[in-house]
């Protein structure tokens, strides 16, 4: 190709600012929105594997106790009796520096003269003669600790300088011995704002004396079975022995529902950004025919014309995925914050985390951005070489070409949205299947849409033919005419649209459901509860005495109790709840079965246990079948007689009594407390009794504010989804703007001729709104069903899938009508410019363009 | 008593800003025509016979002068009316035929009815009339682009006809056809229009009109000049 002709073509595109930019915005929306979310994920799970690198090095194995606190005993017991050399004994917590209140700060407390063969990197610069020294020191020295340089720099410290620590015992002041080495593997924020100090300090930092977080060890090989064995048969009930791999893996699948969710969103921008794309290309190539013509006619072939299309796309579509990937790191940091969290409140204690970019994942984003411009600009390449300068007809050629090719997509349409369900309700529990059979289904009802908007437009077109005449039928024939151009907006805004209508449907039954449940679960007036503990990985638990001091104030008619824990079950760690209820609070569980008169009796007095329908579902367990507890009698068969309703978290839980509970685990305190009142009681002199009893880390909440509380976290949770929902939205009505600006750019001398034999410039800026407004109600008339359906999938297929729920499908009229007043306005209000312009054109101006 | 000029221009001015150069097309342009008469505008191509006829249309506005069309002056109305004044008393064939490409043969014909008023069977009686003196009774439900050039040439004309006007504007009517057709078409148009004694103003290239034109005039250095070729 000539450089002339490249130049020709390039010069064009930056004329065309505005195009441009639109262009630009699709891809790199779409790729950023893609890239972010799976930064985010990713780095959580990096970042965890990260701060072990640090703190142990390598090692393979864990061990860890089911309520999060190891004794420190097994770790002699491990080294001395067993002999076992390579141990690696950690213990870690939140601290607060007690001049920088508020900043997250994490310690750990590991054993620094522990074997080499960790290779951590704390240790592997013990090679230099000064730091070995330090490391000893760390022992020897009461008090010592060592930081990251960056860190001692932001605060301003040197090497033997004191950081002071807030601990529940006052201050403590620590002195930084030296500093921990960065290198290249590590990412330096995962060093920023933590400490390392010897086990015993740690311990004493974090109130928690005798106490381990885990213990790590290097084991390779299948020949260290009967060694892996031997460490087993040391274990107690309380405490697990899972593999690194193992950890990663199952945080990968406690975090692959908010994962493939979120990236689905993350898809529907791409989607809708292909659009954009589609259209701007579109635009350009038409605005191009002449230039393009009299390219063809001096001899430019149409390969050398379908070859500048498309490289001008790639090079679009290469500036669009840079800048989508820059976006995307920084909303990815953004996500970050969140991602960790979920996955703190999910699983483990995920430590500092960092963003941490891959070239892969960078890869991945222009490959997905360069890949969907190409597949968006396909069609617009075609249509460009069919420019012929002989053919001054060719639009209307092409178009009845492309009006028989609606028939073809009609059917196709309809093949893809039976597939579409027919992949949603056979693909048993794949998640990941249920969202593809969405994108099907819009995609099917995509192509559904060119030929419903000719039909609909040939009935509509007879009726106003009928009414308002030939003028009063010149929009519908506008729409219908030109399908090609029209179709396509109609099905982006039909796809945002249907989108938001499916989610809103979706939420608003989900919140109804889980209003509903939380409103039959609070029974009792007040609930005690305790704050999780800043300075600990353990949650604070509510003594005894507290309870016995409850009970025995007068109004106080009865209690319940609940206490949340881990169990080890033969598969893993699982989480419990153990209650002690009463007949009021009995009333609170959602059976998901039906339930016969002796259910509380059996729960009371046999060894029985209840679970959530999550933890059903993912466990793949029924009611009538049993599972083995690891006990401190041994594996105890419990046998599950309930499947009950709970939305609190995604995996799911078991119920048992207290009384079971008691006789197989050692006995702890409690999470909450139930407080039921007299019915003649004072409630607020109540109140205010409790509250005397209460320590600080104690709460007291009525259950109106308990269930307030609850609904704000609903919402929280789909913070990420709505932001990322409008996102799409918004994408998709830049993309029908621009499709509309286009469209009438193109009809420009057609206005000529109208306003020529006398359609004023009011009647000619009606004739174009109402277009546009037929668009969009085209558009909110198809979203509807559409929007229905997808509903239906998220909540029956996608959310059970993910996690485990099932909900009650709230149907509600005023989201369908919100749906088809965003299309109808969304088109209107992109109609409104080009409609101006349009009629503001001089029609002599008009009459003269091609 | 004099009679009222179809068509009086004074001392008109009208110029385009070309990268912040003026470029003059008229200059102190002035003209009157007699209602009846047929007028041809010659002209060397991009001295500005498409300007002229639209500034008379009303379509375009001068820099300065007069346009005075039917005894209304169409340089003091605003646009709305100006487009209304079009809708009654102009009508126009392009070059490039210009038809509604969403409309039928007779929708397009219709349609500039339908500006005016209602609609009602007489009308559509009078498309067909019309249409069958043009020979294009059998085509009245077809879309333009399935006709030739010739044949959507003769519905322009028709369409510039249907509603009465008391001026017909005519752009090189003839321009996007071959001779045959051109001189067939020409004759159509002609025709018809004296038969209805209506005013016709026409810029063209083909000299063969002369003949039955009642004024030859051609551009040149910004005026309206007597054609030369008549004399
Ligand atoms: N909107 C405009 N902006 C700038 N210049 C214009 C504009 N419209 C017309 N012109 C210029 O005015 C001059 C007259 O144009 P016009 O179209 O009236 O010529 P014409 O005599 O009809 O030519 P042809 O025989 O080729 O149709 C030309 O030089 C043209 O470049
Ligand atoms: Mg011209």
């Amino acid at each position: 190709m000539t450089s002339i002709l490249v130049r020709a073509n390039r010069n064009f595109l930056f004329q065309h600012p505005w195009q441009l930019a639109l262009a630009l915005i699709g891809i790199s929306l779409g790729v950023a929105v893609v890239i972010a979310i799976d930064l985010a994920l990713e780095s959580s799970l990096q970042s965890f594997q990260q701060i072990n690198q640090v703190v142990s090095g390598k090692t393979s194995h864990r061990i860890i106790a089911r309520d999060g606190n190891l004794n420190e005993k097994l770790y002699t017991q491990l080294r001395v009796e067993l002999g076992i050399p390579n141990l690696a004994p950690v213990i870690r917590g939140n601290i607060q520096l007690a001049n920088h209140p508020g900043e997250p700060f994490k310690i750990y407390g590991i054993d620094p003269l522990i074997e080499d063969t960790f290779q951590s990197t704390w240790r592997l610069q013990t090679s230099n003669q000064k730091s070995a020294i330090s490391l000893i020191r760390l022992v020897s020295e009461a008090n010592t600790a060592l930081i990251a340089k960056v860190t001692a720099e932001q605060l301003a410290l040197k090497i033997n300088d004191h950081l002071a620590i807030a601990t529940p015992k006052g201050t403590l002041n620590l002195k930084i011995i030296g500093f921990l080495n960065q290198n290249s593997t590590i990412s330096s924020q995962i060093l920023k704002n933590l400490m390392i100090t010897d086990i015993s300090t740690a311990q004493e930092i974090l109130n928690q004396p005798g106490k381990l977080s885990f213990i790590e060890f290097m084991s390779e090989g299948n020949n260290d079975k009967r060694f892996l064995e031997s460490i087993r048969n040391h274990l107690t009930a309380d405490t697990l022995l899972i593999t690194s791999e193992n950890q990663i893996q199952s945080m990968r699948q406690m975090t692959k529902a908010f994962n493939i969710n979120l990236k689905a969103l993350g898809m529907l921008s791409l989607l809708i950004g292909m659009f954009l794309i589609y259209n701007t290309m579109t635009f350009l190539v038409i605005q191009r025919r002449r230039l393009i013509g009299g390219l063809r006619c001096i001899g430019v072939t149409r390969r050398q014309i379908f070859t500048l299309i498309i490289s001008e796309a790639l090079f679009l579509a290469c500036i669009g995925s840079l800048l989508g990937i820059f976006l995307g790191v920084l909303i990815g940091n953004a996500l970050l914050q969140l991602t960790s969290t979920t996955i703190e409140t999910i699983y483990y204690q995920v430590g500092q985390v960092a963003l941490i970019i891959s070239p892969e994942q960078l890869g991945k984003g222009m490959i997905l951005g360069i890949g969907a411009t190409i597949f968006a600009v396909l069609p617009p390449a075609w249509e460009a070489t069919k420019v012929s300068p002989t053919s001054s007809l060719i639009r209307s050629q092409l178009e009845r070409k492309i009006y028989k090719f609606t028939h073809i997509a009609g059917i196709l349409g309809l093949i893809s949205v039976l597939g579409g369900v027919i992949l949603a309700f056979s693909s048993e529990k794949s998640i990941f299947l249920g969202l593809a059979s969405i994108f099907i289904l819009l995609f099917g009802f995509a192509l559904m849409i060119p030929g419903l908007t000719v039909l609909m437009m040939k009935l509509l077109e007879k009726i106003s033919n009928h009414f308002l005449g030939i003028l009063g039928s010149l929009p519908p024939r506008m729409v219908g005419s030109e399908i090609s151009r029209t179709g396509v907006a109609i099905a982006a805004l039909m796809i945002a649209v249907s989108a938001t209508i499916g989610m809103d449907l979706m939420v608003n039954s989900f919140r109804q459901t889980v209003s509903d449940w939380i409103t039959t679960s609070l029974r009792a007036d007040f609930y005690v509860s305790a704050l999780s503990n800043q300075s600990s990985t353990q949650k604070q638990l509510i003594d005894q005495s507290v309870k016995d001091k409850i009970n025995a104030l007068p109004g106080v008619q009865m209690l319940s109790s609940v206490l949340h824990t881990r169990i080890i079950s033969e598969s893993g760690l699982i989480k419990a709840s153990v209650f002690e209820l009463n007949n009021k609070s009995q009333d609170g569980f959602i059976f998901k079965q039906k339930i016969d008169g002796n259910l509380w009796q059996q729960f009371e007095q046999r060894q029985t246990i209840f679970i959530t329908e999550s933890f059903a579902y993912f466990h793949e367990l029924k009611v009538g079948e049993t599972l083995f507890l690891h006990t401190k009698k041994g594996h105890q068969p419990f046998k599950i007689i309930g499947i009950y309703s709970d939305y609190s978290g995604d995996q799911g839980h078991i119920a048992m009594t207290r009384k079971w509970y008691q006789q197989y685990w050692k006995n702890s305190g409690f999470t909450g407390i139930g407080i039921y009142a007299d019915t003649n009681a004072n409630q607020q002199q109540l109140k205010q009794n409790i509250q005397k009893l209460l320590t600080p880390e104690l709460t007291l909440k009525s259950n109106q504010s308990i269930y307030k509380a609850s609904m704000e976290i609903f919402e929280q949770t789909f913070v990420i989804t709505n932001a990322l929902r409008w996102i799409a939205a918004g994408i998709a009505f830049t993309g029908v703007f621009s499709a509309l600006m286009a469209l009438q750019f193109e009809r420009i001398k057609q206005f000529g001729i109208l306003r020529a034999i006398g359609v004023t410039q009011r009647q000619l800026t009606l004739l174009i709104m109402t277009e546009t407004g037929l668009i969009g109600l085209i558009a909110g008339v198809c979203a509807i069903p559409v929007g229905y359906f997808m509903a239906y999938i998220l909540i029956f297929i996608v959310y059970l899938r993910s996690f485990g729920w099932t909900m009650a499908f709230h149907f509600n009229v005023s989201v369908l009508f919100q749906g088809l007043a965003l299309a109808f306005t969304a088109a209107l209000l992109a109609g409104i410019l080009p409609a101006i312009k349009m009629a503001q054109t001089k029609p002599a101006e008009a009459l003269r363009s091609e | 008593m004099s009679i009222i000029p179809a068509v009086a221009i004074h001392q008109l001015e009208k110029s385009y800003l070309e990268s912040d150069q003026k470029h003059h097309i008229f200059s102190q342009l002035n003209l009157s025509i007699a209602p009846g008469e047929f007028i041809v505008l010659l002209g060397r191509s991009g001295s500005g016979k498409s300007t002229l006829l639209n500034l008379v249309s009303g379509m375009d506005q001068p820099d300065s002068g007069e346009i005075i069309v039917n005894g209304i002056n169409l340089t003091r109305l605003p646009e709305h009316e100006r487009t209304i004044f079009r809708r009654h008393h102009i009508g126009f064939v392009f070059q490039s035929y210009n038809l509604i490409p969403t409309l039928t043969v007779e929708e397009n014909l219709l349609l500039p009815l339908e500006l005016i008023k209602r609609i009602n069977s007489t009308d559509r009686k009078k498309v067909i009339e019309l249409l069958s003196k043009l020979n294009l009774s059998d085509r009245l439900d077809s879309y333009p682009d399935r006709l030739s050039g010739g044949e959507q040439q003769r519905v322009a004309i028709a369409r510039s006809l249907i509603h009465n006007p008391d001026l017909i504007l005519a752009d090189e009517p003839t321009g996007n056809l071959d001779l045959d057709t051109g001189k067939k078409v020409l004759e159509l148009l002609i025709g018809l229009v004296e038969k209805a004694g209506k005013t016709l103003i026409m810029a063209t290239h083909s000299r063969e009109v002369i003949g039955s034109a009642d004024h030859v005039f051609s551009i040149r250095n910004q005026q309206l000049l007597p054609s030369n070729d008549n004399l």
